[in-house]
């Protein structure tokens, strides 16, 4: 289930939690559980738009964060080929 | 039923050989609860770092037997990673009790299920010990313990820890399970077939060498997992096996997934077979909105509608307002400073009344845009909506090599193309941050559109408000072109991938946007101001010196040399000034105009004398122009900044000029080809 989700990730396209869940027959909430799962052992990393260090000090931060922050995760660098290659 | 005094134990000691039941399950699941009920001793209920760090041990009585409860430290698994995760694994493994009562918290069945597929892969009985069923039920989640019960091939008792429910059935279930020599077959997780054949073989090469009381098949999957823990153990006893147990770890690095994809899987199919999850409430409702603000056709005609409204709204209240600051800011401050320097140098008077108040006065003017723009923003921030937005826009960007998450700051720059170029620094792939910050000043910002609601009505009367649209498609057609030639082949196509998270719906928080739109406001003012100050007396400078005069001025010298590339657009040396001081700030072609024109500082007489001056093609081809051109040097120094580079910077600037131009080109001359004058 978990490299299902590499797999998706790997086509390209932006999926929504609630999307996979549907796919992968199962709640959002284990959708999450395995984002984390995932994140935890190295093959996704979070791509949350606020704390990178690109945006401490910038006078027009709050023009380009929410405070609603959007949780997104991305595949994790050399990860991809890892997958394309079997 | 109990006796108190509770006593530390180590993972090595012995206990007593009468029936042990081991607590196990997730920090604040209730466990302590059950502990304290079962031994009648008051165990601080909470869970930290540090706080259970140690098995705590009490007894009771259940069916006749004295059967001694451990309570074991909180653990979200079985790994290796944490202090507590190894001392669990550790305890249940050398210890080896005769069942394991596995409490979860019903809530969140499917975090903890985990712990329990794990746990199914030692050599443990275990029960489960469903705790806050009634919590559960009150949020909607109806879980059926016999369904689950034969989906999990293992007994299932629910609790109300906190309230004695169901704990003396916990205990009882547990010792029924330890009398039964047989007939404990729960439902495993299983890993992909092909990964069981490297399971098997790593099991006979490693069987020799496991030390007691460590399974071989755990340790075998353990291994496979890459546990550290198990790895140090084994690979020093491995002696000369361990580079075949090496090489095929090496080959299977990625078995992981396939292990942990195994259980999820497993999770799924239990949590399919016993709950039902709500299906009233908040989190419906947000489906429901979804499955409509989500869909590729619904939903990008709500954004198209959302867009329409923001803005209506924007011109309806902001443009007024605008004006009226206009008129009584900055015209009346510009008097007032002229009337207060009559005694100072002319030069002086002018910089400060037609450069420096002129200049950031105009940036005072546009706060009732932006003021309504980013309230607007804000609510459906607030509202949960701009994920949708960026999510229903994916595809869209995808064109682009881009995905929804530029949508954002592309969004952004229909208020401002500065905060625009800098919002795309949220894009962390470096080529996908490329094109966005390249095709954002090809969004019309509010500054342009404004200089299109005014030119438009002049040119075209009654056909202004298609005009309008048409242009503003354009721009982003263009846009849209532009984005696939750097993508497909400037950048070489680089496809991302994301997954987004949907937060639910929710009334928007006034405070949190009035907060933020403070915010916004002030960093906009402090960084646009400032720029727009060292801008504006250098746009005085060039339009003043050396004659005195703009049409002796630079600009108009410079325009004066341009003629010959206005003539292929039907248009004359001032329309291009006009276009070259909008690079100073988009507003500027106005004035400009109206002072070339010679109509003086009141724009009343502009219409009439542009009307004589200008074809139909040619307004249509400037208009085409201005709204292509390059943007505003405030934007350009942004884009300096944003790329490090000024071979970046210079491409925009050769990029924006060369496709402004031959599109005006193409519009005046497409349309003498076709007759229209």
């Amino acid at each position: 289930m978990l490299e299902q989700i590499l797999k998706q990730l790997q086509q390209g396209g932006t999926a929504s939690v609630a999307v996979l869940a549907r796919q992968l027959n199962v709640s959002e909430r284990l959708v999450e559980q395995m984002l984390a799962e995932q994140t935890r052992l190295g093959y996704l990393r979070p791509l949350d738009a606020c704390n990178q260090e690109a945006c401490v000090g910038c006078p027009q931060h709050t023009n380009c964060s929410t405070h609603r922050p959007v949780r997104t995760w991305g595949i994790a660098k050399g990860i991809a080929d890892t997958i394309e290659n079997g | 039923m109990s006796q108190p005094a509770p006593d530390a134990l180590t993972a090595g000691e012995q206990l007593e050989p009468v029936l042990k039941v081991a607590l196990v399950g997730q920090p604040n699941v209730g466990k302590s609860s059950v502990f304290n009920d079962l031994t009648g001793q008051a165990q601080y209920v909470s869970n930290w770092p540090g706080k259970t760090s140690e098995p705590k041990s009490g007894s009771c009585d259940a069916q006749g037997r004295s059967v001694q409860i451990i309570d074991l430290p909180g653990t979200y698994s079985l790994g290796a990673s944490l202090a507590e995760e190894r001392m669990v694994r550790e305890f249940l493994i050398r210890q080896q009790p005769d069942v394991v009562a596995l409490i979860v918290n019903a809530t969140a069945l499917e975090r903890n299920l985990y712990l329990l597929a794990e746990l199914l892969a030692l050599p443990v009985k275990v029960v489960l010990g469903l705790n806050m069923v009634d919590v559960a039920a009150k949020q909607g989640i109806v879980i059926e313990p016999h369904v689950l019960e034969a989906a999990l091939g293992l007994s299932v008792v629910p609790l109300n820890a906190s309230r004695s429910q169901g704990v003396d059935e916990l205990i009882q279930a547990a010792v029924c399970l330890a009398a039964q020599p047989h007939g404990y077959t729960p439902n495993r997780p299983e890993i992909r077939s092909d990964h069981r054949t490297v399971l098997e073989e790593l099991q006979r090469l490693i069987a020799p060498y496991v030390p007691a009381p460590y399974p071989v098949d755990w340790a075998a999957l353990k291994l496979l997992e890459g546990d550290r823990q198990i790895t140090e153990l084994l690979h020093p006893l491995l002696g000369e096996q361990w580079p075949a147990v090496h090489a095929i770890l090496m080959q299977h690095e990625d078995a992981i997934l396939a292990i942990a994809g195994g259980r999820y899987e497993w999770i799924g199919r239990m949590m399919r077979a016993g709950i039902t999850q709500p299906r009233a409430g908040q989190l419906t409702l947000t489906d429901r909105i979804d499955r409509v603000a989500t869909h590729p056709v619904w939903g990008m005609l709500i954004l198209v509608g959302i867009l329409g409204v923001l803005f209506w709204l924007t011109y309806a209240l902001g443009t007024p307002l605008q004006t009226w600051l206009d008129v009584h800011l900055v015209q009346a401050g510009s008097l007032w400073a002229l009337a207060q320097l009559q005694a100072a140098p002319p030069w002086l008077a002018e910089l400060v009344a037609n450069g420096i108040i002129a200049g950031v006065g105009t940036v005072l003017t546009l706060l009732p845009v932006l003021l309504i723009f980013f309230s607007v923003l804000g609510i459906l921030e607030d509202l949960g909506y701009m994920a949708r937005a960026a999510y229903v826009m994916d595809r869209f960007m995808h064109l682009m090599g881009l995905h929804g998450k530029s949508f954002l700051p592309l969004f952004l720059g229909f208020g401002c193309n500065v905060p625009a170029v800098m919002g795309a620094r949220s894009i962390e792939s470096p080529k996908a941050r490329l094109i966005t910050i390249l095709v954002t000043p090809l969004v019309p910002c509010t500054a342009r559109l404004a200089v299109l609601a005014t030119l438009a009505p002049i040119f075209f009367g009654a056909q202004a408000l298609w005009v309008t649209w048409g242009l503003v498609a354009l721009n982003l057609v263009v846009l849209t072109g532009v984005g696939i030639v750097l993508h497909e082949g400037f950048l070489g196509g680089e496809h991302k991938a994301f997954i987004m998270e949907m937060p639910l719906y929710q009334l928007p928080n006034l405070r949190t946007i009035a907060a933020s739109l403070w915010q916004r406001l002030v960093d906009f003012m402090k960084m646009a101001g400032s720029i727009i100050l060292v801008v504006s007396v250098l746009l005085w400078a060039l339009s003043t010196f050396p004659g005195g005069t703009i049409q002796t001025s630079f600009l108009g010298l410079v325009g004066q040399k341009l003629e010959p590339l206005g003539r292929i657009m039907g248009l004359d040396w001032q329309m291009l000034v006009a276009l070259l001081t909008s690079f100073v700030r988009k507003e500027n072609t106005i004035p400009t105009l109206a002072v070339l024109y010679g109509v003086g500082t009141q724009g009343a007489g502009l219409g009439d004398v542009l009307g004589d001056r200008l074809t139909q093609p040619a307004a249509l081809a400037f208009l085409a122009v201005q709204m292509l051109f390059i943007p505003c040097m405030a934007t350009l120094a942004t884009i300096r900044q944003e790329t490090r580079s000024w071979r970046w910077t210079a491409l925009s600037v050769a990029l924006l000029l060369g496709v402004s131009l031959a599109m005006g080109i193409a519009i005046y001359q497409g349309a003498r080809l076709v007759g229209w004058k």
